[in-house]
Formats: structure tokens, sequence, C-alpha cells
């Protein structure tokens, strides 16, 4: 505690809010790299310009005298260190980019950039220091806090150029400018992008989720439509009687669903970038294509409601003369995006946003201490909610599901002057029609391997496609030769499921994923499980004979004792469609780099260590056993990733837990609870399905 | 034999002296970097949440901009002095 008081690095009475001064001072970083980076271009250029060698072939002693001296100018350190950002025709600065990097020095416009990244990182997660465990935070630090400025760097560009990294990174809405700012500056501006394309296909919504949506229109209904349609990219037209009796049309559009997949979600951080801020994204577009097919006459009337980058998608179309021109926008409602100061194309149309002031993604430069004044006191067309939620953690407080909430909490007042606005849309729904957006200028996520078929299958939280998909996950599986004898007592009480014997000893599994981006969203999950023989006609060495087998063919496989995930639609799904002992339960994990690291609280467990040497090895396909009342229940796991075999020797178990179940008993009776593996087979980052479960009569 | 016009000539020193104001203006803006990296350091002294490598790295990128502007003025006078001998016959020439 201070002498005023205050927590250590907590703001003092009535001073500036620290991580507001960091962020400030970031930006002012960020301009002088910027500016660095001009000056050292243009010394560049002077360097190669053709009058200087042209008078330096008529006076060669005072013209190498002053090519010497630029040339000191531009590479010496300390100073400008080496030209940032040669041209591509810029051979002669490109070779000495090069050089310079060769021996590991880096630009100065490079390395201040560097700092002000680094600001920017403290003081997003100094407000919100949750955002530390995500995936693209946890990529974005390892790079910018090697030891040295300059292996900072070039960590740094490794990583903006990888483009596996990329999902990660986009999902950093508060950094997504800076990051391509550093990342101009450290390899020159992006030529990607072109031009953006967007479409839209009519869809069927399935009998559980037409069950769910909105048939009167209101604010909250139609809110909560598209929270019904947030999972998977799709968007929402109704149409609604009104009170006149005149048909209207309400779009409503969806926003980001952290850690799931969209067929038009944004490749790389420029498309992240242009889907959240810019003007004219493949949102947008897509939007203007759903409504061409839906058949909406010219001059009809329109309300737009959209959250996260749907809210950006429906500013935008409020914005756009030729839209406004074919149709009348009455309203737009953006929740929880980033409005700025927009001016409709037709200044009839009423605009209204609603933002938490901790939401990251609508409020980038973190929370204001007071609300933002009202452009204009008398304009009767703009509506700005702006409000300090009861969370400021990040995703959570930007999720749909919280500003509903709120709405109907804590801000009675501002959800009636919305529904008195919307008085022309409160009527019966007269028809309902989703559309899935396209965006026609990439492969969609996952092409080709997980590009498949999918089914809906029936479960107690909505009906869940399966094949389930793994778009981005990580997987470290540690093996353990232990006694068959305590292997066979663990499994179902039935003489034809035995465990697969490899020489003496039976192989328990303890396996931890981290799924950053699948289908029924992200989750931690730990499973223990035992290889077990063929049920049928178990034959000696199967378990070595299926590992030049195909995985559908496979006789032996593993049978899951337990499983712990983070998420309830994961436990959901693990118990009823895959028929596997599911516990939901907390935990984490970080399985991206060398060192490992998995604990769950719940559980009393830890796994940690570093990985040792690996051996390439195949894809960790699999078969996995679970039981579903009298039967057995067989899935198949397909992977697509670069698994490594690596010793077990550096990494070790933990577990601080005296209770018998769940796990920490099994891990016990198997001799593992405090042992080292075998050996690992671990994955960074690979992509998975998992089809439904098939029951077998055993 | 080839011989190169006057005209060409004066235009490439014309050219040259235009670099030379280029650089000095870039070695003032340098200064100028130098001075704004460290008055964000010294912002950075009264925050309590700034990281504690914040400050000399800014002092060490400050200082480096200054060496930089140092050397931009050098590399001016040097191309001046190019200059000055390209074209002996215009007399002295501004700008020193």
């Amino acid at each position: 505690m201070r002498a005023d008081g205050t927590a250590p690095g907590r703001p003092a009475p009535g001073g500036p809010d620290p991580a507001d001064v960091l962020r400030g001072c970031a930006r002012d970083v960020l301009e002088i790299a910027e500016g660095i980076r001009a000056v050292s271009g243009r010394t560049a250029t002077t360097l190669s310009a053709p009058d200087l060698t042209a008078a330096t072939r008529r006076h060669p002693r005072t013209g190498l005298a002053g090519c010497w001296a630029l040339l000191r100018a531009l590479t010496a350190r300390p100073g400008l260190g080496g030209p940032a950002d040669p041209g591509p025709r810029d051979g002669m600065a490109r070779a000495l980019a090069r050089a310079g990097r060769a021996r590991g020095a880096e630009n100065l416009a490079a390395l201040v950039a560097l700092t002000s990244l680094r600001l920017r990182v403290t003081a997003v997660l100094a407000d919100h220091p949750e955002l530390a465990r995500t995936p693209g935070m946890r990529l974005l630090t390892r790079a910018v806090t090697a030891e040295r400025d300059e292996d900072a760097v070039r960590a740094l560009r490794t990583l903006l150029r990888d483009r596996t990294a990329q999902r990660a990174l986009s999902g950093l809405a508060p950094l997504i400018s800076e990051l391509l700012s550093v990342r101009a500056l450290l390899d020159g501006p992006s030529e990607r992008g072109g031009v953006p394309e967007g479409g839209a296909e009519a869809v069927d919504l399935g009998d559980q989720r037409r069950r769910i949506i909105a048939t009167e229109g209101s604010l909250l209904g139609f809110l909560r439509n598209i929270e019904a349609l947030s999972t998977d990219g799709r968007i929402l037209v109704q149409n609604v009687r009104g009170p006149d009796g005149v048909v209207r049309y309400v779009v409503q559009a969806p926003g980001a669903a952290p850690g799931r997949p969209r067929d038009d979600a944004p490749q790389d951080l420029v498309g992240a970038w242009r889907d959240l801020c810019a003007t004219d994204s493949p949102y947008t577009r897509s939007l203007v294509h759903a409504l061409a097919v839906h058949g909406i006459p010219r001059g009809a009337e329109l309300a737009l409601i959209g959250h996260s980058e749907g809210g950006n998608a429906v500013l935008n179309l409020a914005q756009d003369e030729d839209f406004c021109r074919t149709y009348r926008v009455t309203h737009a409602i953006a929740v929880g995006a980033p409005s700025g100061d927009r001016k409709p194309a037709d200044p009839r149309t009423w605009i209204a946003t609603v933002t938490n002031q901790y939401d990251l993604v609508a409020a980038p430069d973190g929370h204001r201490t007071e609300p933002a004044p009202r452009a204009d006191p008398d304009d009767t067309t703009r509506y700005h909610v702006e409000y300090a939620g009861p969370t400021r953690e990040f995703p959570l407080c930007h999720r749909l599901r919280e500003y509903i909430e709120h709405l109907r909490t804590l801000l009675p007042v501002a959800r009636a002057d919305l529904d008195e606005a919307l008085a022309p849309y409160r009527g019966p729904v007269v028809r309902t029609q989703a559309y899935r957006l396209k965006n026609h200028a990439h492969p969609p996520a996952g092409h080709p391997f997980l590009t498949l078929a999918t089914a809906p299958v029936r479960t107690t939280v909505g009906p869940v496609e399966v094949p389930v998909r793994y778009y981005d996950s990580a997987a470290a599986h540690l093996c353990f030769p232990v006694d068959p004898a305590a292997a066979r007592s663990l499994l179902p009480d039935a003489d034809w499921l035995a465990p697969s014997r490899l020489g003496p000893r039976a192989l328990a599994v303890l396996s931890v994923h981290e799924h950053r981006c699948t289908t029924i969203g992200p989750y931690t999950e730990i499973a223990l499980s035992v290889l077990v023989d063929d049920l049928w006609r178990p034959r000696p060495y199967d378990a070595v004979i299926d590992l030049l087998r195909r995985v559908d063919l496979r006789r032996t496989g593993r049978y899951v004792l337990s499983l712990a995930v983070t998420t309830e639609a994961a436990r959901v799904v693990a118990r009823e469609v895959w028929g596997q002992p599911v516990l939901r339960m907390r935990a984490e994990a970080d399985l991206t780099g060398r060192e490992i690291r998995a604990r769950s609280e719940d559980l009393g467990l830890v796994v940690e260590g570093r990985l040792g040497p690996g051996l390439r090895c195949p894809d960790a396909d699999r078969a996995l056993y679970g039981r579903r009342g009298t039967g057995t229940v067989r899935t198949l796991v397909r992977a697509q990733g670069r698994l490594r075999l690596h010793p077990g020797a550096g990494v070790r178990v933990r577990l601080d837990n005296a209770a018998a179940e769940p796990l920490a008993g099994q891990l016990r009776r198997l001799g593992i609870d405090a042992a080292r593996p075998l050996f690992v087979l671990a994955c960074p980052q690979f992509m998975a399905h998992r089809g439904g479960g098939a029951e077998l009569a055993r | 034999m080839v011989t190169e016009s006057a005209r060409p000539q004066a235009a490439q020193a014309d050219e040259l002296l235009a670099h030379i104001g280029r650089l000095r203006a870039d070695a003032d803006l340098m200064d100028g970097y130098a001075r704004r990296l460290r008055a964000t350091a010294a912002a950075l002294g009264g925050c309590p949440m700034a990281p504690e490598w914040s400050r000399p790295a800014l002092d060490r990128q400050a200082a480096a901009c200054a060496a930089a502007a140092v050397r931009l003025r050098t590399a001016a006078e040097a191309l001046l002095a190019h200059a000055r001998a390209d074209r002996p016959t215009r007399g002295a020439m501004s700008g020193s």
C-alpha cells in the first residue's frame, strides 16, 4: 500500500489512469517509429540517387567521402542501424538490410516499434489480465519478451509472417491495429488483401434452433436471435408485420464468436482488421447479397441490428449511399461494436449503439472514466448507451449474452427507449430465413482436411454438427507402461475387454488437449485412457501392427477411463455422443512451446516439464472407446498436424489430491500419480475431426 | 568522345542540394524524436504500471536518435563539400 492509501499499480486518487498513460506513450512511440522509418527510407534513397552516383564519377574523392558519410548515417549503431522497409526495387537498401540482419542487428525503427508494442501489451494486460491466457497473447508475449531487443524483433517478425499463427493473432481485437502498424514497420506495408468478396446462401435453421427464434418483434428478441446464430456465422432476416399492418424487414447480424470457426472468418490480421474497422468488409458485402436473395422489394423499410463485427457491418450498410437508395434504412443498432462518429447516408436513419466501456472490441482504447459526450444533444437520430458493466473480463464482457443481460437488468431505461424506437417493428414475425455468409476470396477454414459432410445430432444442449471439427488444437499424450492387472481393474467388468500388452506391460495414456477453435467452442480437456485389444478377436501384437493400419481398420483402441473438460458443450457432447465418462472441471493448458504445462485445480493435477528432442511421427489418428448403457461406443479421431515423439524424462505428473474420484484414484492405482512418462507424443498445433460414436453390441 | 552538357550537370547539382536540405531537415526530426522519447521515458517514470525495462530502453533509443541526427548532419556536410567540388564555377554555395 502506498502512502496515499492506494495499492501499487493502481491510479493515485485524481491522477491519470496508468493504463491510459501507457496507451498514450505507446501511441507516441509508434508515431516516432514511423517517423524514423521515413527518415531511414529517405536516407537510403539519397544514397542510391543517380545524381549522387553521376557526381561521384566526376569527383570521386569528395563523392566517395559523401557516400561513405551517408552509408554511416544509414547503418551505424547507435543510429538508424540500417534501412527500414527497403522497397522492392531498392537493391542496395535491401542488401544492406539483409547484411544487418545476418549479423544480428536490427534497425532503429523496428526497435522503437517493438517498444511501442510492448507498452501497448502492458496496457492491455493491466486492464484485462485474463487476456494473458489467450493463445494469441501467449504467442505474442513469448515473441516480444526475448532477452535481447534484436532477438525480440526477429521473433516478432517471424510470428507475424507465420500463417498458422494468424488465427490466434486475429483474436487480439485490442491489438490488431498496432500489430498491423508494427508489421508494416518490420516488413513494409502489406500487399495482401485485394478487393474483398462476399456471398450468402439461404440455409435451414433446423427444428431445435427454429424453436428458440423469436416470433414477435422486440429488441431483446432480435438480440436473442443473434445470440442463437452467433455460433456459426449465419445471419437472419425476419419479415415483421408492424402495428400498422405494413411488412418491414429486420436484418440480424452476429459478430465474432471467439474460438469457433466461420466460413467467412478473416484469414489473417488484415482481414480481421478489415472486418472490425473498415467500411468495405466482406461481411458487409455478404449482407447485401443475403438481402438480395431474400427478395426485399426496393424502398422497403429495414431495421439493421448487429453485434460486434455484425454491428460494424450494419453501421457500414447505413453509411452506404447505394444501399440506402435501394432500401429505406430506418434503424441501425450496433451492440458491442466500434461505433465512432458515423454519418448515415440517409439523414433520417436512427443510429443507436450500446457499448460496455470494458469491451475491448467496442472500445479498444480501454474504458473511459466518463461517458462519451453526445456529439449534438439536439440530434434525435442518434442514441448512444455507454456503461460500465459489472465485469471487466474480456471476452466475457464482449459476449452478446452479457449485453442482453445488462439491457434486461442494468439498463431498463435504455431498453425501453430502444424498444420504443423500434415500435414499427413490434409485431408478429411472418417469415424467418437464415443465410450463411461466404467469403469467396478464401477457401473455408481447415480446407481440405476439415471440408466434410456433417449431420446434426440431438443433444440436451441443442443440435451438434458431427463430426465435431477442431481447427486449432494442441496436445500432449503422456504414455506410461503400467501393470496390466491394475489397468484391467479399471475397465468395465467384461471378459472381452482387456488391456493390450506391450511385452509384460499395458499402456496408459494421459492426454492433455488445448482446443483453441472448434465447432463446439474452445475448451481444454484432460483424459486418461488405456490401450485395449479388439473386442471380439484379440490377437497378440495387434497394438503394434495397428500402427501400420489406417485408423478405420484398426482393431485396438483406447478406452477412456476418465475425461475432464472445461465447457458444458464439450461435456454434453463427450457424454451423449461419444459415451465417455466426463466431468466438467476448471483446467488450463499451454502446450504450444517446448515447455508444456497443464493444471487443473479441481483435479489437483499438474503436468509440466520440458520436451526434449523429438522425432516426427505419423499423425495421432485413433479409435476411442466409451460406454453407453450396455453397449460400447467407438469413435474415430482423425488428426492432421506435426506430431513428434519425445522422451518422457523432462515431463512429470504431480497429483495433489487425496480423493479417490475422479481421475486421481485411477492415476494412483495405475501408479502414475507422480511418475515420469516413458515417452510423450506432442503436437503444438493440429486439426482434427471426431465422428459420431458408433454403438457396438458389446 | 562523350561530353556532358552544362545544363544536366547543373540540374544534378540542384538535386544534390535538395538532398542536403532533406538530410538536414531529417537530422532536426531525429533530434525531435530523441526529445520526445526522453519525454515519454519521463512520463513513464511517474506511471506505477510502467515496466522496468521501458525507461532504459527509451533512453537508449533516444540516444540512438540523437546519434543518427549527428551522423545525418555529418553526411549533409560531406555532400555539401562534394556539391561544391562538382560546381566550382558557380561560386560559393549557400546552405552551410
